[in-house]
């Protein structure tokens, strides 16, 4: 059965999505996702295999073990408070990206922004200069 | 699995793209694109991109249907032919053929119009009309008289050589998308654009001049323009002498319109008019492309003359780069009338009350007499269907309980008819209060000819059945035809057109055989004549080859802001949906982009009535009252508010006074009020 | 050849919206993104050199093939990572993750042969010489566009 390091843990999901028979379980609401894996006798070893953290290893059956949880509290986005991320997931992408290529060039620390805020700030920059230039012309 | 590419004329916009529709195994799996067609190059816009999702859609009519209570009951193609020929039989035995009103459609092929209105005239009813009445009837009107023909005078791609662009009253960019690439072509090549709306519209952002006028006050500026024009000297003093007639009248009557008397009537400022003005005079070659914003006044016949005047004294006319471009919505409105689907006019632009086009086409026809005209125009149908003098209408594609303003009396007056049959391929909100319902087949599933804004007719091919006993608007006109015993006897589209080689000389050779892949822009007379893209290169077809410029003066819409109803609410359209949202509110990829109907405010103004964006809000005019989502922008100015019209509602706030000689509601101008939903 | 975007030909159309959904089976990966009320524009991937989705990929799905960035869906677990490591948003997770493919298998991107405006193109030539020509402009008049 499988035994999870609650602290290296990330709140990915993977494991749940490749468990060929849904012994990995997940309850998600607007603030916060838990995981829930279930006793298995299964043998195959696939969401070891797939745990990005390496978080996941496999223990002899045994009852009396109480099946692991975790829940993580989803971080908001620092833009529209929206909940878009587990925070050690947040900090995994800190760690493999290099330290320069974590703020944009307007200083933003960008991985503590959601993919939607994310886009709406490409377009302001992209768009800037246009946007400056078409507003005087019709003022 | 072979895959089958069917070309087809896109069935959305009057910009006339081709594509492919992928059938494989007798249904439509995709859509490829036609890199090679003259107008898109390949190109498609987002409406065209979800063509396919209206082709299986659950709610597709699949068979003939018959009132019952509040609901309908299906039967089948004979009952249904024998109910529609008994009620028309009967009401023209009653009352005379007068008391039967027949409406065409815009997304018919010219085939089928022209059959439509041969039905309606064979019946010996003069009323026959189409939605071209809501749309570009001023152009109709307008044109024909100054210019001498209806149409954009000079082709799409020739947009690339104008040096100046003028679009007013046109969101081309939300509305006719593929416009853009051309206009860009023409801004790489250095040309000046200049945009003149109420709205700072998605075409506004091309603009190198932006004109935010009042809405309703065209002809103030449009006037003004051309006293700076004269003032300056700046007009073609050779074409002005060579091509025209009533430049002394026209001189006299723009004499008061300075550029600070219109400042105050448009609230444009006067040194952009002057800019506007010189630079669409100073540049060799200007056109000037226009569409609802111009045509759907109560001035509308005005504006459009007032546009007309402008490209006569600066000689913008009848050669590449230059033009009047009436941007035509539909895909074959166009085709509709020039298939004569409209009140005023036979097939070719033959004026209905003229005996020599009776006699034209009585022996066209091979029939003793037909009706002089001009018949009921669709607004006028309306009317009269709710007084009582039309007693039978045969609706065929098109949505008045939506499209034509102030919704409560189109809806009574529809109900008091004593016959309604519609044919569609949905049951749109007219189809709901008929008496008997046909289901047509739509463009993917039949052929026939469309003609797009640029005059370009195309042929769009067959590729699927229509679905359960849908029969193609050809099947179906044929069949009532014959029921009234009338004999259709049509086998196919192409002899249709075959008939119409013959009896519209602007269609003379434009045969089924020459219509390959680019289409033939008409006048094209003869079979061996290449078709005619750019009109009016050698004079027009008036007398001395001068066209009429006629004066107009400014009249105000005629509605204007009061204490009870202090906003002008003008009305318009976006980019992903179409007209009244029959088809685009039915596409999943469409309507989940733009699910509500939202009203546009002011913040200024949204902050006096305490509404935030978002809000939901009722807009009230002396017609009744809408509910909606409140956008806040400063795209529309103080005092103004935009709503789009393809949600049920818009409409039921419009106005239905009309232009009086082209009789097209004034949709662009109500005064109405606004409150924050509690 | 990744996509290029003039950005002054947007015209906020949404056709490449449409069109990416419709040949993606419904999960398109173009978003346009509309600045105030005087612009808008198509926000899409890179396909950036340094790809940090290929980064932040621990299985191999996200790799670089040439300019490409490809995306192999059998090794993908949906764990999200690359989502979350894509400063553009541009990375999506529909149970597994998906994002622009460049079209693969089709003649062209089907965004730039649809867009009505030619807003978009694969040719970086055109579209250097159009920012160019832009910027130019703008420096002439004194940053005024």
């Amino acid at each position: 059965m499988i035994k999870v390091d609650a602290s290296l843990c990330l709140g990915c999901l993977s494991c749940s999505n490749v468990c060929p028979s849904q012994n990995i379980i997940r309850t998600e609401t607007t603030e916060q996702r838990s995981i829930h894996w279930k006793r298995c006798k299964e043998e195959c070893d696939l969401c070891v295999e797939f745990c990005p953290a390496k978080a996941l290893t496999l223990v002899p059956f045994d009852e009396s073990v109480p099946e692991p949880d975790a829940s993580f509290d989803l971080v908001a986005c620092k833009i529209c408070k929206s909940r878009y991320a587990t925070e050690p997931m947040l900090r995994r992408i800190e760690s493999t990206l290099p330290a320069n290529m974590q703020k944009d060039s307007d200083g933003l620390e960008w991985i503590r922004v959601c993919p939607v805020c994310r886009r709406n700030i490409e377009a302001e920059r992209a768009t800037r200069q246009m946007v400056l230039g078409r507003s005087r012309k019709n003022v | 699995m072979t895959k089958v590419l069917v070309p087809t004329v896109c069935p959305y916009c009057g910009a006339g793209c081709g594509f492919f529709i992928a059938v494989e195994k007798e249904r439509a799996t995709g859509i490829e694109y036609m890199p090679d067609h003259p107008v898109c190059e390949g190109a498609l816009c987002s409406k065209g991109n979800a063509a396919l999702e209206i082709l299986y859609h659950q709610e597709r009519l699949t068979s003939p249907l018959k009132r019952k209570g509040e609901g309908f009951s299906r039967i089948s193609w004979e009952e249904a032919i024998d109910l529609v020929a008994r009620a028309f039989g009967e009401a023209i035995k009653k009352h005379g053929p007068g008391s039967i009103a027949i409406l065409a459609s815009s997304k018919c092929s010219n085939e089928e119009n022209y059959l439509i209105e041969k039905l309606a005239r064979l019946l010996g009813s003069a009323n026959v009309d189409s939605c071209a009445r809501l749309c570009h009837a001023p152009s109709v009107v307008g044109l024909n008289r100054t210019l001498g023909a209806a149409g954009m005078t000079n082709p799409v791609p020739d947009i690339a050589n104008s040096k100046c662009i003028f679009i007013i009253g046109s969101n081309l960019a939300e509305n006719h998308p593929v416009l853009s690439r051309w206009i860009h072509r023409a801004k790489d090549a250095g040309a000046v654009v200049i945009v003149a709306d109420p709205r700072m519209t998605h075409t506004s952002w091309m603009a190198d001049v932006f004109l935010q006028l009042q809405p309703g006050t065209d002809v103030a500026l449009l006037n003004g323009m051309a006293h700076l024009i004269i003032k300056e000297g700046l007009m073609d003093r050779y074409y002005i002498a060579k091509r025209t007639r009533g430049y002394e009248e026209l001189k006299e009557s723009v004499k008061d319109y300075t550029p600070e008397k219109v400042a105050e009537i448009t609230g444009v400022s006067a040194g952009d008019i002057m800019r506007a003005a010189r630079t669409y005079a100073i540049s060799p070659a200007s056109s000037i492309l226009y569409s609802m914003g111009i045509t759907q006044h109560s001035t509308g016949t005005d504006n459009v003359q007032a546009i007309s005047n402008l490209a006569l004294i600066c000689g913008h006319l009848g050669k590449p780069g230059t033009g009047v471009m009436p941007l035509r919505g539909q895909n074959n409105v166009q085709g509709a009338c020039d298939m004569g689907a409209l009140a005023e006019f036979y097939p070719g632009y033959k004026k209905a009350d003229d005996p020599e086009t009776i006699k034209y086409f009585s022996s066209a026809w091979g029939v003793e007499s037909l009706p002089l005209g001009p018949g009921l125009t669709a607004t006028q149908m309306i009317d009269a269907a709710a007084t009582g003098d039309v007693k039978a209408m045969y609706i065929v594609g098109e949505d008045p309980a939506n499209s034509d303003p102030c919704s409560k009396n189109v809806h009574s007056a529809l109900d008091n008819l004593d016959f309604l049959v519609v044919q569609d391929i949905f049951m749109t909100a007219t189809a709901q209060l008929a008496d008997v319902v046909l289901p047509a087949a739509v463009w993917a599933e039949k052929e026939g000819s469309f003609t797009n804004t640029e005059r370009r007719v195309q042929w769009s091919h067959k590729a699927l059945e229509p679905p359960g006993s849908a029969l193609s608007d050809l099947e179906i006109v044929c069949r009532v035809a014959g029921g009234l015993g009338l004999d259709f006897d049509y086998p196919d589209a192409a002899s249709v057109l075959a008939e119409i080689n013959r009896t519209v000389p602007q269609y003379g050779g434009i045969t089924w055989e020459r219509l390959g892949k680019a289409g033939l822009i008409w006048p094209c007379p003869s079979i061996d004549h290449p078709g005619t893209p750019i009109l009016h290169s050698s004079g027009f077809k008036f007398a001395e080859g001068r066209a009429s410029i006629v004066p107009v003066l400014y009249r105000p819409a005629a509605e204007d802001a009061s204490w009870d109803y202090p906003f002008i609410l003008t009305t318009g359209r976006v980019a992903v949906h179409h007209n009244a949202g029959s088809m685009t509110r039915r596409s999943p990829s469409l309507i989940e982009r733009e699910p509500d109907l939202y009203v546009e405010i002011n913040p200024a103004d949204a902050t006096r009535l305490k509404v935030d964006d978002g809000d939901e809000v009722t807009i009230t005019t002396p017609r009744g009252e809408t509910q909606a989502y409140a956008r806040l922008t400063d795209s529309v100015k103080r005092g103004v508010v935009f709503m789009p019209f393809h949600f049920p509602g818009t409409n039921i706030l419009t106005t239905e006074i009309t232009d009086p000689e082209a009789r097209i509601p004034e949709f662009k101008v109500s005064a109405c009020k606004i409150s924050r939903r509690i | 050849m990744p996509v290029y975007i003039d950005i002054s030909r947007c015209i906020g159309c949404r056709s490449c919206e449409v069109a990416c959904q419709r040949v993606h089976d419904g999960s398109g990966h173009i978003n346009v993104h509309f600045v105030g009320d005087s612009a808008s524009i198509p926000i899409f991937c890179h396909h950036c050199e340094e790809a940090n989705c290929t980064m932040a990929c621990f299985t191999g799905a996200l790799h670089k093939e040439g300019e490409r960035t490809a995306f192999d869906v059998e090794k993908c677990t949906g764990c999200g990572l690359c989502k979350l490591a894509c400063p553009f948003g541009v990375v999506w997770t529909n149970k597994i993750a998906h994002k622009c493919d460049l079209c693969e298998g089709r003649d062209a991107p089907t965004c730039v042969t649809t867009c009505p405006a030619n807003a978009l193109t694969t040719d970086f030539e055109l579209a250097n010489r159009r920012a160019r020509s832009r910027a130019a402009r703008v420096a002439a008049q004194g940053g005024r566009r």
